[in-house]
């Protein structure tokens, strides 16, 4: 299982390539896709996860939508067309990031 | 297989979230779902909706809910306004259920403030005494003490003769002005002007440089020279429409006691709360032989009387 230190980090731009990719989706199908992706290492809990939609709304690259589901509400996110900029910079920054860091980890 | 929880079920879950200390609406219901996602997950496998929930809730400690809600909060209160909004609105709500307690507290903070203020009014009136005239830093007034049996008197006044003396001895005396209040004879004169006779309690006499080291402002008249002959006097505002109405009271005339008259030579503002010179006519102490007070202006030069 990957630390949560490091998914604590890199959990924003993870929400913002997901809704990038899927339309719009819902918290715990985040956590799904999230854990089927990387092969059930990496575990999203809600506790992290929706903080950073609630921030992520807040800055407006993400709005909600609220409907009702199996009578139960559910809220879907996705992406604003700010959203969609920062996402792909987000993700380009973070491979940055990563080979840079690898340079200094090796 | 997919399994759908029951509208019990969910409202279980929604009964239990709440009481673990969730209250915030859109937090509320975004867990319900996701709870309840994974609850439908863990019944998949045949588990049923008690152990299933209890599954899913077990590794989770309460305080991990409170603290989702907590940044939610935060989180939505980004903008000043809303936080303020929402600041004052748990004011209200909390005054409203302790109103016993707030009464009592706001009502404390109000008797505290109004005597804060009351005080510092009293204060700031009482420093700023006798600070109003120019010249009021090098202004000193000379007060006597006697020693009588041991026991040491102060008092507020000197004796006449002694302003002269000082003016010519010292150098550093550039100006001087005696007063004297009416009150010292012990008896009220009578001012009028024609059948507007009044008793009149604040009658001073002073020195022609009253004016030049106590800058009373005038609104009409010369500062000058208002004091220079015997029989005038300065009003003050307040006096000048009490005896001559609305119209000019400079130039006019006034008779004191009945015997003398004096004429206007200045109308001054009406004296601020703030100075000890209370006064509503000052006479030139020139003309204090026709006062009634004393006979003759030679008592000016004398070292006998100590009411100046």
């Amino acid at each position: 299982m990957t630390s949560k230190e490091l998914i604590k980090g890199t959990l924003r731009v993870i929400v913002l390539k997901l809704l990038a990719e899927n339309r719009r989706m819902y918290g715990y199908e985040m956590t799904q896709r999230v854990k089927d992706l990387s092969g059930d290492e990496i575990e999203l809990t809600f506790g992290a996860l929706y903080p950073t939609l609630h921030k992520l709304e807040a800055e407006g690259l993400v709005t909600s939508k609220t409907m009702m589901v199996d009578n139960r509400a559910r809220k879907y996110y996705s992406l604003t067309s700010a959203g969609d900029a920062s996402a792909s910079k987000e993700v380009k920054g973070y491979f940055d990031f990563t080979k840079a860091l690898s340079l200094v980890l090796k | 297989m997919t399994v759908k929880l029951s509208t019990d079920d969910i409202k279980y879950i929604r009964f239990d979230l709440r009481k673990r200390g969730l209250a915030h609406p859109s937090v509320l219901e975004e867990l319900i779902d996701h709870v309840c996602c994974e609850v439908e997950l863990e019944m998949k496998s045949g588990t049923s909706f008690k152990p299933a929930y209890e599954k899913v809730l077990g590794s989770v400690d309460d305080r991990q809910l409170t603290e989702l809600q907590s940044t939610t909060i935060q989180s939505e209160n980004h903008t000043p306004r809303l936080m303020l909004r929402n600041t004052f609105k748990m004011m209200f709500r909390n005054m409203r259920k302790y109103s016993l307690h707030s009464i009592i507290n706001v009502s404390g903070l109000c008797i505290g403030l109004c005597c804060f203020m009351v005080i510092a009014l009293y204060v700031r009136h009482e420093l700023s005494f006798d600070k109003m005239f120019n010249k009021s830093p090098d202004i000193y007034r000379i007060t006597m003490s006697s020693v009588v049996g041991g026991k040491t008197n102060l008092i507020p006044t000197s004796f006449p003769a002694l302003g002269p003396a000082l003016a010519e001895e010292s150098a550093e005396v550039r100006e001087y002005t005696r007063i004297i209040n009416y009150k010292y004879s012990r008896l009220v004169p009578t001012f009028s002007n024609r059948d507007k006779v009044f008793y009149e309690e604040n009658v001073i006499f002073a020195d022609c440089t009253f004016f030049s080291l106590f800058d009373f402002p005038f609104l009409n008249g010369n500062p000058a020279k208002a004091l220079l002959h015997p029989n005038s006097v300065v009003i003050t505002e307040r006096m000048a429409e009490k005896y001559f109405g609305n119209g000019d009271a400079l130039g006019q005339h006034l008779t004191i006691n009945n015997q003398t008259e004096l004429e206007v030579t200045g109308v001054v503002k009406n004296i601020p709360s703030n100075t000890h010179l209370q006064f509503d006519f000052i006479i030139p102490i020139s003309g204090i032989s026709n006062s009634g007070i004393f006979r003759s202006a030679a008592i000016l030069e004398s070292w006998n009387v100590d009411w100046f």
